[in-house]
């Protein structure tokens, strides 16, 4: 069953055109990774899809009652010190649907510290966010994303401030909430060669949608040397020959 | 010691003082609040700019012969709402619509007391504040403002705290973003306006950002910052007030600078625990 769909859609700032004609499904439990060039479009899609950028053409389906986590690329409040504990950032993930005076209950409280036990974060929940590594907050954000327990949970280039050990934990930890959680997941990165170890699928934008299929048809795809350039499939796509 | 006991003692006499206190705290409690806002969000130096605007409506207001605040409210509002709608609408950096409109104000205010025919004791004492002249209707339009203020931020606590840490994610859940902003800036144009009879145009940014900036440097809990911050703003302003009134000083100076001495004490406390 479709979640999420996009019929024509097109975005643009001014007079650049961000993204134009992109039609595209996302169906239940699927592990979707954006990639694309620089410039290309992949965070735009994502915010409208979150409804963080107009569409200026074509209209953007979500299933009704679908709740959606999100990780955004970057936090630029973390760059200096920010007082807040690790609980207290997990707990925004909680606020929708609360009405105005919003409070986190005891029942709140639980779920933050489920979420924290499924991303091996206890033992951070009392900690300064600031005082965080990159990779202990990058979990941190997530737990934030998946605390409200979403269908799908949407993630702009999570691993680009992670080393290499980090990005593949990381990874790692997405493919077992999808398996487990049968949570949708769609990950933009830069990152083609891992995410295809972990994706089912990759959607290829380059201002419109180039390819949307499996990993493995990717590999055989004229996209796929258009992007990376002749000869990379050896590199890239070895897991999957 | 007792001579200076003895002198408050006498001061709490005159309603002057007594108005004067709780003037002054309870603006010092609303700015320093909604200063850790400001300041987290990179917005401190609002306060400033719109204290310029609010040198120029003071000068309409006594050209006029007028209270200056019936201008000032709705004039350093509006200029507060276009600030933001500067910042959101066009590619401007939040400081440079904050400078455009300060500079503005400062130039406005200049030519109007110009027209009136120079400068004026009155318009003195807004550029360096004058807590201990301020009225009843004042001190009730303070009081009615902390109440507003403190509402605000006790009724939207969780969403004033998301949309503070990541504008883009508290979207997504839902909060609406741009009224929050709009309720905040209009808020703090409020604060600039009552705060610039306690510390003047000059001053009021700081009432705004030390309180905010010395709890930062001390709690690491969001909520703790912002009980500490007010309990800073307090501690500042009667300290500062009652200085002013034993030792005959500027109440609005004594104030900003028993903050800057708290800052001071702050670094060198973490500098010498750590």
């Amino acid at each position: 069953m479709d979640q999420i769909s996009f019929t024509k859609v097109a975005v643009t700032y001014g007079s650049t055109v961000a993204l134009h004609n992109i039609n595209l499904s996302i169906s239940s439990g699927e592990y979707t990774g954006i990639v694309g060039p620089n410039g290309g479009g992949k965070t735009t899609l994502i915010k409208a899809l979150l409804n963080l950028v107009s569409v200026s053409e074509g209209s953007v389906l979500i299933a009704p009652d679908l709740k959606i986590g999100y990780l955004p690329q970057r936090n630029p409040n973390n760059e200096k010190k920010f007082p807040a504990k690790v609980r207290e950032i997990i707990s925004h993930g909680l606020l929708a649907g609360k009405k105005i005076p919003k409070h986190i209950n005891t029942e709140d409280f639980n779920r933050i510290k489920k979420t924290a036990e499924t991303l091996e974060i206890t033992g951070l929940l009392n900690n300064e966010i600031s005082a965080l590594s990159g990779g202990e907050e990058q979990r941190v954000l997530l737990a934030r994303a998946l605390v409200s327990t979403p269908d799908v949970l949407i993630l702009d280039e999570p691993t680009s401030a992670l080393d290499p050990n980090a990005r593949e934990n990381f990874y790692e930890l997405l493919t077992q909430l999808n398996r487990e959680l049968q949570i949708t997941i769609l990950l933009s990165t830069h990152d083609a060669g891992s995410i295809g170890n972990y994706a089912k699928k990759l959607l290829y934008i380059d201002k419109t949608v180039v390819f949307h299929g499996s990993f493995e048809e990717f590999c055989q795809s004229p996209a796929m040397t258009g992007y990376f350039g002749v000869g990379a499939q050896h590199f890239i796509c070895k897991r999957h020959g | 010691m007792l001579d200076i006991l003895s002198a408050i003692v006498d001061g709490m006499q005159y309603s002057f003082m007594r108005r004067a206190l709780i003037a002054g705290t309870l603006i010092g409690i609303s700015s320093s609040v909604i200063g850790v806002f400001l300041v987290l969000r990179r917005m401190s130096m609002i306060g400033d700019g719109l204290a310029h605007v609010c040198f120029a409506t003071v000068a309409i207001g006594l050209l006029l012969r007028t209270a200056p605040l019936t201008i000032s409210i709705p004039l350093v509002m509006a200029a507060s709402i276009l600030i933001l709608k500067l910042t959101e609408k066009t590619n401007l950096y939040g400081d440079a619509a904050i400078g455009l409109i300060a500079g503005s104000g400062v130039a406005a205010g200049v030519m109007i007391a110009s027209l009136a025919g120079g400068f004026n004791i009155d318009l003195f004492s807004y550029l360096f504040g004058n807590i201990l002249s301020i009225g009843a209707s004042e001190m009730i339009i303070a009081i009615a403002l902390s109440v507003i203020v403190l509402a605000f931020v006790y009724l939207f606590y969780y969403d004033l705290f998301s949309v503070t840490y990541d504008e883009e994610f508290a979207s997504v859940t839902g909060i609406k973003v741009k009224r929050i902003n709009l309720m905040l800036t209009v808020l703090t144009s409020l604060i600039v306006v009552l705060g610039v009879r306690v510390a003047g145009t000059m001053l009021i940014s700081s009432l705004i950002i030390f309180p905010a900036v010395i709890a930062l440097q001390i709690s690491k809990s969001f909520r703790t910052v912002l009980l500490l911050s007010a309990l800073i703003a307090v501690i500042s302003v009667i300290s500062g007030i009652l200085v002013s009134f034993v030792a005959n000083l500027p109440a609005g100076a004594s104030i900003v600078l028993i903050n800057a001495l708290f800052f001071l004490l702050t670094l060198i406390f973490k500098k010498v625990l750590s």
